[in-house]
């Protein structure tokens, strides 16, 4: 067929003009926990299609303290926040801006603070990840001090402190929610008291919207989520008490469900795929909740049982108890990491067990952790040994397409099978690169393709 | 200040046990089983139905343990029977002319004591049997329950009625048996801790039990009661509630809670006893969580001014340890752990304590700090005690409270740097691995609130329709013991279950969910 260039030729032009941009666009920045809307997805183009055999290109790497949360990256910097102990349980954490092309040090925000209370041998930092939004972040230490800090400088915006303003108990593993901005409001789970499980914040100036929820039990150690579902935007909170949904606008509660986790350690982040909602723990186990899609409510779709439920074995097949890692609901399949380290797949509509492989972390491990990001229809997975692996995942099973080292495991971990420490931090996937952290050093890797 | 004394005496005695242990030049080589609370009553009534009052229903399990106990150590063990052996308080015939409390007078138990070996011929044949296998010991430590195994004729008649050979069978007479190298005490462990005052509760035992027999069956001790007085009418709770606090609240701080005790320094919060003495009698119903039952009596006594004296009779420890256990009932409930305080997880938490100012934190201390205080205290007291030839205080075994100090598991380990050690009981020198306390329980079928709600709540059905139908027999066949195997250098506690499981009798280490 013979190219004839006409006004439709040129309109094709233009669209392709326009996808060209598009593509250069197609950069990101990744400004809060699992990135934005934190969905866990890597949209960028231009990424590589496999590792390379001598391991990922460094572009930076500077040195910063301890902690568990991981990095943001927005408006052409990195933020981190750690802590170094200064004298028994006294610490000093701090905010950290990096530049994102150098990794130079733009300014720093410290705030003294004492991890009495804390379960010592994790009492190393803080764990939320940073949430920037437009010309604020908002960071989080381990025991409540929250700042809206000014990215250009570290300024303090304004300040609170979950335990002297809001009465709130920190519970053993420390205040792990990062905050999540809606709109004008930034949403905190704090664990207040009373009736103040969570607490929407003005973003601009720190002034209570509303409080919401019972504190009867702990905070937990979960991440806000917001979904859209039954005609509504729903605020979804995974708490040891069981799911909430509220109206992110009011604190209005939509619907709850009941779903008691004991030790109140709920740390993965719940995931959405349709009208599936999905939460997991190490002694709660699974469940599948279904969301209606016409108004907000939600039933459980099937529940597995975790280390709490009687008979529960690492054998028990149709089931999924994470411990810290954030499950993948992808295709109709839920794929996760459970606390003995095993990767599953299980159907999500019945829960059933689809194929179980020891393959990602290559040993059985207790509290074994890996952080999974969705790029196209592969995943770049960071497991707790500081590997980055690249793979499919399918119900068919789990193809590993390659694997590299990126940085030392360095958190303590008393219990650990093979290793004396591990890497419970996740990694950043900003502008065709990924930033990760340990208790030492801040690490900026090239996966641009033909890195 | 005090705290500083005591953690100075508790470092002193764990140097002077490791430096003992240094020196052993050897150690028998015996299995030692210890078990306790039996509680051996009068038997069945003449229409052949157990009478309410006994606890103790199982012989053929009793003699099938014996025999596995004897198989274990080769014929050549010292089974310690740690007090309450024999139920010689309750008695529902036998009355005590010498009045409630002054106990019986040795006739008076004589007669109570035979009335229990009649009823438990089996069972004390089968201990005879195993009295006379091989070089097997039996030693009776008597308990707050058969203490009057302390009169001569009594601890006679025992040792008369297993009819074992001179030197196989006798009575401590006081009160502790040691072992032969001195590094193994067992004493029954109501002479440890406050002063509870737990008449109130025998009194109320005595009352209930023929309408509830299962109420001394809940573990911790003591906590059936306040199921039952929830349920019975005609029981003038309010008036008893200054005796029922004292009791119950005080029994609570050491019960067996264990949880990971971290490395480094932790900053245990001060409890701001001033201002507690401050809150009058609010603080003790403010100690009780919502749902307690016997929160509306402790409520109404507060309101009537019956409580208002309490608190200046209570000293600054018992308030403290209060506030320790209303520190963890809080965390329990909010993180929907039963495994801390026995009772169930759920419901409205306790506030804690008001602080001094500077604290704020420190929960993995305050849990067990007054345990540690009391049984720091007291083993140092036996440590005094001890034959001058006993090298050193190593194991200290006990029971009375009926809740055994659970099995090894994640949240039952002591620091040992940075790798946890697995530990079977506690040290209550901080961050020492020696001396060992481990309580065995009972050799008893118990329940804990816990488990007893649970079973409410599925059954539908109110206290009072639960206590009356809830038989012993109902309960899981798992016994509590501890057992410590031969050894060289150091006594390895660890508490053991006798357990059916599958229609088989064995030896394991938890009673399963």
């Amino acid at each position: 067929m013979r190219f004839v260039f006409r006004t439709s030729s040129l309109s094709k032009l233009c669209l392709v003009l326009a996808l060209g941009a598009s593509v250069r666009l197609q950069a990101d920045d990744w400004p809060e926990w699992r990135g934005k809307g934190r969905l866990g997805v890597w949209l960028e183009t231009g990424i590589l299609d496999k590792l390379p055999d001598g391991g990922l290109p460094v572009s930076w790497r500077a040195p910063i303290h301890a902690g568990y949360a991981g990095p943001a990256v927005a408006g052409g910097r990195v933020f981190v926040t750690d802590s170094r102990r200064v004298k028994a349980n006294q610490a000093i954490e701090r905010a950290v801006a990096l530049d994102e092309q150098t990794g130079r040090v733009l300014w720093t925000k410290e705030w003294p603070t004492n991890y009495s209370g804390l379960q010592l041998v994790y009492a190393i930092g803080p764990r939320a990840t940073p949430t920037v939004d437009g010309d604020r972040v908002y960071v989080l230490g381990a025991m409540g001090n929250l700042f809206a800090l000014d990215v250009a400088t570290g300024r303090v915006l304004w300040e609170k402190d979950y335990v002297k303003d809001f009465n709130a108990t920190v519970p053993t593993w420390g205040m792990a929610g990062a905050p999540l901005v809606d709109g004008d409001r930034l949403i905190c789970l704090v664990g207040g008291e009373p009736d103040a499980k969570v607490i929407a914040l003005n973003k601009f100036t720190g002034e209570v919207i509303w409080k919401s929820l019972s504190s009867e039990s702990e905070p937990g150690y979960n991440q806000p989520i917001i979904v859209e579902a039954g005609g509504v935007r729903q605020l979804v909170l995974f708490h040891p008490k069981g799911i909430s949904a509220l109206d992110p606008e009011t604190g209005k509660v939509y619907w709850e469900i009941d779903h008691s986790v004991q030790m109140g350690i709920v740390v993965a982040t719940p995931v959405r795929s349709g009208p599936h909602l999905f939460v997991t723990s190490q002694h709660g186990g699974a469940r599948m909740l279904a969301l209606d899609d016409r108004r907000p409510a939600a039933s459980v779709l099937w529940g597995g049982p975790g280390e709490q439920d009687q008979g529960m074995t690492h054998d028990t097949p149709n089931t999924l108890n994470s411990v810290i890692s954030t499950p993948v609901l992808d295709g109709g399949y839920v794929y996760g990491l459970d606390n003995d380290g095993q990767l599953r797949c299980l159907e999500a509509a019945t829960g059933k067990l689809v194929w179980k492989t020891d393959a990602l972390l290559k040993e059985h491990a207790m509290y074994g952790t890996a952080f999974f990001v969705r790029h196209n229809d592969r995943y770049f997975i960071n497991n707790d040994r500081g590997e980055l692996v690249l793979a499919k995942l399918s119900p068919a099973g789990f193809q590993e397409l390659g694997r590299t080292k990126l940085i030392e495991p360095t958190n303590p971990y008393v219990r650990r099978r093979q290793l004396p420490n591990v890497l419970w931090s996740h990694a950043a996937y900003a502008n065709r690169h990924i930033v990760i952290r340990n208790d030492k050093e801040i690490v900026r890797f090239s996966a641009a393709s033909g890195s | 200040m005090l705290a500083r004394v005591v953690a100075a005496a508790l470092l002193a005695l764990g140097a002077a046990l490791v430096a003992h242990a240094g020196q052993t030049p050897g150690a028998p080589s015996r299995l030692v089983v210890v078990v306790s609370d039996l509680h051996m009553g009068e038997g069945r009534r003449t229409s052949g139905e157990w009478h309410p009052f006994e606890d103790f229903r199982w012989s053929p399990e009793f003699a099938a343990f014996l025999e596995a106990v004897d198989a274990d150590g080769g014929r050549a063990v010292d089974l310690v029977l740690n007090g309450d052996t024999f139920e010689l308080l309750q008695s529902s015939a036998a009355a005590c002319r010498s009045g409630a409390d002054l106990g019986c007078s040795e006739e008076e138990s004589l007669v109570r004591l035979d009335r229990v070996l009649a009823a438990h011929k089996p069972d004390i044949e089968a201990l005879g049997s195993f009295a006379k296998a091989g070089s097997n010991r039996v030693v009776l430590v008597p308990g707050d329950h058969d203490a009057a195994l302390l009169f001569p004729r009594m601890a006679r008649r025992v040792v008369d009625a297993l009819g074992a050979p001179q030197g196989r069978v006798a009575v401590a007479a006081s009160g502790t048996w040691v072992s032969s190298d001195g590094r193994v005490f067992a004493e029954h462990g109501h002479q440890v801790g406050f002063s509870r005052g737990e008449q109130v509760i025998q009194d109320l035992d005595n009352r209930l039990e023929e309408r509830y027999p299962i109420i001394d069956n809940l573990a911790a001790a003591g906590t059936g009661v306040k199921y039952a007085l929830a349920a019975a009418d005609g029981i003038d709770a309010v008036a008893l509630a200054p005796r029922l606090l004292r009791a119950l609240l005080l029994v609570t701080p050491w019960q067996q809670f264990r949880m990971e005790l971290d490395d480094g320094e932790v900053e245990p919060p001060v409890w701001d006893i001033a201002q507690v003495r401050s809150q009058g009698a609010a603080f003790f119903v403010s100690s009780l969580p919502d749902d307690d039952p016997l929160k509306p009596a402790a409520a109404s006594a507060a309101a009537s001014g019956t409580l208002t004296p309490l608190l200046q009779q209570w000293t600054d420890d018992e308030i403290a340890a209060v506030c320790n256990y209303r520190a963890a009932v809080r965390r329990a409930r909010r993180r929907y752990e039963p495994a801390v305080t026995q009772f169930a997880p759920r419901g409205p938490a306790v506030s804690e304590c008001p602080r001094t100012p500077e604290t704020r934190g420190g929960q993995y201390d305050y849990f067990w700090r007054s345990r540690d205080l009391l049984f720091a205290r007291h083993l140092e007291g036996a440590r005094r005690r001890a034959p001058a030839s006993a090298q050193g205080l190593a194991v200290f075994v006990h029971g009375h409270t009926h809740l055994p100090d659970r099995s090894q598991t994640s949240a039952n380990m002591i620091s040992g740097g940075l790798l946890k050690i697995p530990m079977e009981g506690f040290s209550p020198a901080r961050g020492a691995l020696s001396p060992i306390v481990i309580n065995g329980g009972a050799w008893q079928r118990t329940i804990t609130p816990a488990q007893y709600e649970r079973l409410r709540t599925e059954r539908a059905i109110s206290d009072d329709e639960l206590l009356r139908s809830l038989q012993p027999e109902q309960l899981a066949p798992c016994y509590g013991f501890v057992r410590i195997p031969p050894y060289t250098d150091t006594p390895a506690p660890a508490v053991r279950y006798w357990r059916e499981a599958d229609g088989q009798w064995g030896v394991a280490g938890g009673c399963g969910r």
